[in-house]
């Protein structure tokens, strides 16, 4: 027989083992097998009731639910929904030394006690103990602020003014909180996907399988006989141990562009259903995968991508902002304070920040991209940004097969003397770019060049040849230095592997997104609950040691950009090696 | 302890010694350490205090000078009076101006202060209620504090961010909600003892003092508004 707390041995109610909490490893956890699901259809209404009222704090009414937290401190609407603290899954959680129960209805409606495990536990563990609650003991606790057993709850815990209707729609929403039947899960398996494009770029994607791959192999290489102790464990350690599956990867592959994507998904899921995709790669929008996680309710964890869609929705999950928070960093710097490049030629006298432009003065913006590539999607990005602002913009697209010849450039310097260059374009692109400059001097220079280290890639920064002191690149990742130091986390774990490091950012990116999933998986424990397992990386990003390519990672409730730093960088004294920070630009 | 005796002793002696005179000596330099802790521990103190509290550096908060400093606790708070230095840092208002901290919160103004970011779930709507009715009280008893959320999550925090939050919650007037450069924001955390790495594991705190004075008020726990009224008009009179 289970006891739904046999998962939930650290759950307990706010204050009372508040020191208990220590960031990832103290999550209020809940075993939750319930069997209420909900088949009759006038229920359903009740049901929206209650999930408007649990995660908006929207009565039927519109009103905004309001009550009284700390004895004398008014609160109202969404601020105080049951949904902040509780969280989407109903698990819980904690923070700043407060754990949070779950409220699941296998957790509220069932007795707390803890016979079977005293003799390993404290005994303070008995004060929490409670009989069931049912709709008059829930309506009494949130009214009045009383569990079921008749302790007072933590003064945090607001007190209510809801009606017993209310609290009746509330119980039907706690019981659609259930996790059985989870997508990819077995008794013994764990199935996640990653998605492979095939227009994203052959060694990047072998980089990020292999990383993959070699990781589901230690994580099932079974070292400690984790399949043996999950069948047969010690009883009083099961509800860490039975929790145990073995690890399968599915490798999605999708053709043609990304918004053909869709439909592939739908086919793959339902042939192959999956708890999770881990990273992914492929070139162009990533809405389509976004859209399939968040309709089929399916975490998307780190995929590398430079086009993520924004972080108004829950299952997707990503390292780090796309092209179109850059394009907006980049306009924002334009659209306030702008160096003056006049005589900033090496040798001569330095540049220096001035004010804001004179209008006459304002210089043409030019940007070339790649037509379909992910420098179209930048160059109309910071053309959207630059809306309304005093700065003219022209656009370039190549279309050839080839990179541009140098007489192209030649003939874009000549039609638009002492321009902005805006270049969106990959290395490859730009290998007859230097041979074109012209002299220092030359009426036809351009004033200032702009690249994008995330599509030009590492090149971004000798590119430019002659032009490097007039280059701004715009980045999103650690400075050099930085980097290095955070890649020798990656280069240890790669290294006794045999597995070369080709792509830093591809590799570190993989090995970020496995080593989480493989942290949230194992604290979520019996809970396999897919909103719990986002609630867990959000909640624990902070507290990751490896930070892959970017200067810092921090994610917190409902937040799904983990990197939000924009850099635009220029050269110290015409040293090509040197880049530092025009200013810190935040993404948004 | 048998590997630390160990280390010791042929750091001491540089030679392995036989093995009862090795507990032995262990014993003594057990002994000798037990009376070099008891008087750091005794005289150590003097050091510090005998700066005086008003010349502690902003990090040495209330906990290194025990209950001298007027600790004391609350079913629900607890309270402590300490000499914070406030950085010297340039910050964002969500109505966007600038503010200078050191200058807004100094010796001679009368401010509440909390540390708070827009997407905390379960502390900070709280300490934002508590500060928008300490903030109705005040204003209706026509007493002039000046209240200051400070945002302890400057990547995510954005000016946008923290506008729309001060909107919810009510904010403006007499209470502005501050961002900065995670830099600038590490420090004036560090410089109220509050940096926990980890925004997660922040603490629930409110800091008050009247004008007139560098010392601080230092609630840390959920005290109701009433409470923190009570903390506010009594910290100049302590």
């Amino acid at each position: 027989m289970r006891f739904p707390w046999h998962g939930g041995v650290h759950q307990a109610y706010l204050g009372t083992v508040a020191a208990m909490v220590v960031a990832f490893s103290g999550l209020a956890t809940a075993d939750v097998e319930g069997h209420t699901g909900i088949d009759q259809p006038e229920k359903i209404d009740q049901v929206s009731i209650g999930r408007d009222i649990y995660r908006e704090g929207k009565l039927p009414s519109g009103e905004a639910i309001v009550g009284s937290s700390l004895g004398d401190i008014p609160v109202s609407g969404s601020l105080v929904a049951c949904e902040n603290c509780h969280r989407r899954s109903g698990l819980g959680s904690s923070e700043g030394g407060k754990v949070v129960p779950p409220v699941t209805a296998q957790a509220l409606l069932s007795d707390r006690t803890h016979d079977q495990r005293s003799a390993f536990r404290s005994r303070s563990l008995r004060s929490t103990e409670r009989p069931a609650y049912d709709a008059e003991y829930l309506a009494r606790a949130l009214r009045l602020g009383v569990d079921s057993a008749g302790r007072t709850l933590d003064p945090l815990m607001p007190r209510y003014e809801l009606t017993d209707s209310h609290v009746e729609a509330l119980i039907a929403y706690l019981r659609t909180l259930v996790f059985e039947n989870i997508p990819g899960l077995t008794e013994t398996e764990i199935h996640f996907a990653t998605i492979v494009a095939r227009n994203s770029d052959e060694t990047d994607r072998q980089s990020m399988l292999e990383v993959l791959k070699r990781f589901f192999k230690d994580k099932n290489a079974n070292t400690r006989n984790e399949s043996g102790r999950a069948s047969r464990g010690a009883y009083y350690r099961d509800f860490m141990e039975d929790s145990y599956r073995a690890w399968v990867l599915h490798v999605w592959e999708l053709d043609g562009a990304s918004d053909t994507w869709r439909k592939q998904l739908e086919k793959l899921y339902a042939d192959e259903p999956v708890f999770a995709l881990v990273g992914g790669i492929g070139e162009g929008s990533w809405r389509p995968v976004h859209e399939f996680c968040e309709n089929n309710g399916v975490p998307c964890i780190f995929p590398i991508t430079d086009q993520p869609v924004g972080d108004e929705d829950f299952y997707s999950i990503y390292l780090s902002v796309g092209l179109r928070q850059e394009a907006r960093a980049l306009a924002e710097e334009l659209k306030s304070v702008w160096e003056s490049v006049s005589g900033s030629e090496c040798g001569g006298p330095g540049t220096e920040r001035s004010p804001r432009l004179e209008k006459a003065d304002v210089p043409l913006i030019v940007q070339v991209y790649r037509r379909g590539s992910e420098g179209e999607a930048m160059a109309k990005a910071v053309s959207d940004g630059l809306e309304g602002s005093e700065w003219p913009t022209e656009v370039h697209a190549v279309e050839s097969a080839g990179p541009p010849p140098t007489q192209f450039w030649r003939s874009l310097y000549a039609e638009r003397p002492g321009s902005i260059l805006f270049v969106w374009l990959s290395a490859r692109d730009l290998v007859s770019f230097k041979q074109a400059i012209p002299v220092p001097g030359a009426p036809d220079r351009p004033q200032m060049v702009v690249v994008s280290e995330t599509i030009t890639g590492p090149d971004a920064f000798r590119v430019t040849g002659a032009l490097i002191p007039q280059t701004r690149v715009v980045s999103k990742f650690e400075l050099l230095d930085g980097r290095n130091r955070s890649l020798e986390r990656l280069r240890a774990w790669l290294r006794p592997r045999g597995i070369e490091l080709k792509r830093e950012r591809i590799q570190a990116d993989s090995y970020l997104a496995v080593t989480l999933t493989s942290s949230a998986v194992r604290h979520m424990r019996r809970n396999f609950s897919r909103e719990y397992m986002i609630e867990i990386i959000e909640h624990g990003l902070d507290n990751s040691v490896f930070r892959s390519v970017y200067p810092r990672l921090s994610l917190g409730p409902n937040q799904r950009f983990a990197s939000k730093e924009i850099y635009i960088l220029r050269t110290i004294d015409c040293d090509p090696e040197k880049w530092i920070s025009v200013d810190d630009v935040s993404a948004h | 302890m048998k590997k630390t005796d160990d280390y010791w002793d042929s750091a001491i002696l540089g030679a392995p010694v036989p093995r009862a005179d090795r507990m032995i000596l262990s014993g003594r330099l057990n002994v000798c350490l037990f009376f070099v802790w008891l008087g750091l521990s005794l005289f150590a103190p003097y050091g510090i205090l005998a700066a005086g509290p008003d010349e502690l550096p902003g990090l040495l908060s209330e906990k290194h000078l025990g209950s001298g400093s007027g600790v004391s606790e609350h079913p629900n708070y607890t309270r402590a009076t300490v000499a914070y230095i406030v950085p010297d840092v340039e910050l964002e208002a969500h109505d966007g101006t600038a503010v200078e901290l050191a200058s807004a919160i100094g010796a001679d103004r009368a401010v509440m202060v909390n540390f708070v970011f827009t997407s905390c779930t379960t502390i900070c709507p709280v300490l934002s209620s508590s500060f928008a009715e300490v903030n109705r009280r005040l204003q209706s008893s026509g007493e002039e504090v000046n209240l200051y959320s400070i945002s302890i999550d400057p990547d995510y925090d954005t000016r946008d961010k923290i506008s729309e939050y001060a909107r919810r919650v009510g904010a403006g007037g007499s209470w502005l909600f501050l961002r900065g450069s995670a830099a600038d924001t590490f420090r004036a955390e560090k410089a109220f003892d509050t940096y926990r790495g980890n925004k997660m594991n922040h603490l629930p705190l409110t800091f008050m003092k009247p004008a007139g004075t560098d010392k601080w008020v230092r609630l840390e726990g959920f005290p109701s508004a009433q409470q923190i009224l009570t903390e506010y008009r009594s910290a100049g009179v302590r």
